[in-house]
């Protein structure tokens, strides 16, 4: 393995896109050469999904339609074209899940590009600090309202339990309402710490302690925030 | 949650500072030049212009479906998102070639291509923040008249700058159908009214008020402006649409 990749990195063009194919789906996974990583990679999500209680398993009691899922791969490449990280990633087949049983709202408000350059531009004039953040699996961190049930994602079906399905409590890729969900959950989290909704932008927050003031925007998971005091970022 | 430091990329746009001179450089170098490779119009002949306002594009008029052999919608939905983005020079071409995109024909195909081709030699272009150290929004609108030639209506376009650098624009043909020039402008200015009272409502959240009470928009067309102060009716205005009377 090890010299594989160091021919690869040596060999660079073609051999290197010709190495990094990634598999479509589980049994591809399991069976191509870099099998280990792609393993690895997915019990990485599952105890990730499991920390973060995102379902409990459960037997099915009433006559539902179960949502899918699927795992879907990726090679994470850095700017050199060199293998990052090997991820996988647990996602619902949203288009399997049923209107008023397993989502109703679905919209979520994204930043208008007329409102960022407008608070870059007060941020040129003003010298102000524009920095941006990044939120880790931000789609993970909603919470669901509806009762969704899922089925057991394909390799990590629990042994002796084949009939049992997974209740969701938190919001999964791919489902309907996770961007809603994710915005909701945020909304809170900047309410609670003094930020106000913008009344022409809904997706701009501001903040003003004294003589300091504060902008957010958010983009889906990319927030960029700017303050016109250096010392009093977050 | 995690802060990664000054913003550099976001969407596509890449920011870069002058604090010294307190500029701000918005640019999407990055996202062209994948475009332009995509559509495989990487080492083309740079031109000056993207559209000449003079050749009037036509509808598809003999119905066959030409567009198989390129992919027009697609190279469509890419100049669009730089458009949306950072670049304002391409909205007018924008808006008339999306009109065309149920059934293109070569004749477009080579107005995109000229759009790539005007890419490529001003890749570097950015929009400049800070330039004037005015808070200040600018707002200009004009209109065309009769630009289309096949229904006649007139396209509208306007352009608000803060700080020397445009943060809003838009070029659309209008809805209906405009007797004179000063009808033209007129409708244009309700566009822009009606996007200034948003812009201003924005800023007025991020705790900016303009000084004045009133908003400025500029316009070259005698008539339209001492139609707006003066809204009387006339024999060549009385069929002016209520729509139109908001500003």
């Amino acid at each position: 393995m090890a010299s594989r990749l160091a021919e690869c990195y040596q060999g660079g063009g073609s051999a290197t896109v010709a190495f990094l194919e990634e598999p479509q789906n589980i049994e591809e996974a399991l069976t191509c050469e870099n099998s280990k990583e792609w393993e690895c990679a997915m019990q990485e999500e599952y105890d990730f999904l499991m920390t973060n209680n995102t379902w409990i398993l459960v037997p099915l009691l009433v006559s539902r339609k179960l949502v899918s899922c699927k795992w879907v791969f990726k090679i994470k490449q850095g700017a050199n074209g060199e293998v990052e990280r090997y991820k996988a990633r647990l996602v619902a087949k949203g288009f399997t899940q049923t209107y008023k049983v397993d989502y109703n709202e679905t919209f979520a408000p994204v930043a208008k590009f007329t409102s960022i350059r407008c608070i870059l531009a007060l941020a040129a004039l003003e010298d102000m600090e524009i920095h941006q953040m990044d939120v880790k699996t931000a789609f993970l961190n909603g919470e669901r309202e509806e009762e969704i049930y899922m089925e057991q994602p394909q390799g990590f079906v629990h042994q002796g339990g084949e009939h049992f399905v997974c209740k969701l409590h938190k919001s999964l890729y791919g489902l309907k309402q996770s961007l809603k969900a994710w915005n909701q959950k945020l909304d809170a989290f900047l309410k609670s710490i003094e930020f106000m909704k913008g009344e022409a932008d809904p997706i701009v927050y501001v903040a003003q302690v004294g003589d300091v003031k504060f902008f957010i925007v958010v983009y889906v998971d990319d927030l960029i925030l700017v303050c016109n005091d250096q010392n009093k970022l977050l | 949650m995690k802060d990664v430091g000054e913003l550099h990329f976001f969407l596509g746009m890449e920011v870069e500072r002058n604090r010294d001179e307190r500029l701000l450089h918005i640019n999407q170098i990055k996202y062209l030049k994948e475009i332009l490779k995509r559509f495989r119009m990487e080492e083309c002949k740079p031109i000056g212009v993207p559209f000449n306002p003079k050749e009037k594009l036509q509808k598809n008029a003999n119905g066959n479906d030409e567009s198989k052999g390129f992919p027009y919608q697609e190279a469509i939905g890419s100049l669009m998102y730089a458009m949306l983005c950072t670049r304002p020079d391409l909205a007018y071409p924008i808006s008339v070639l999306s009109q065309h995109m149920v059934n293109p024909n070569m004749e477009h195909w080579m107005v995109v291509k000229q759009i790539f081709r005007y890419l490529q030699g001003t890749l570097q272009m950015k929009l400049q923040f800070g330039a004037t150290p005015s808070k200040e929004m600018l707002r200009y609108c004009d209109a065309d008249w009769g630009g289309d030639l096949e229904d006649r209506r007139s396209t509208t376009g306007f352009v608000f700058m803060i700080g020397g650098g445009a943060i809003s624009w838009s070029s659309k043909r209008q809805p209906t159908i405009a007797l004179s020039t000063m009808e033209a402008e007129y409708m244009d200015n309700t566009q822009a009214t009606k996007k200034a009272i948003w812009i201003t409502k924005l800023m007025m959240d991020l705790g900016y008020m303009e000084d004045k009470k009133v908003m400025v928009i500029r316009c070259d067309n005698q008539g339209a402006i001492s139609l707006t102060k003066n809204p009387t009716h006339h024999a060549r205005t009385k069929h002016i649409d209520v729509q139109h009377h908001f500003i």
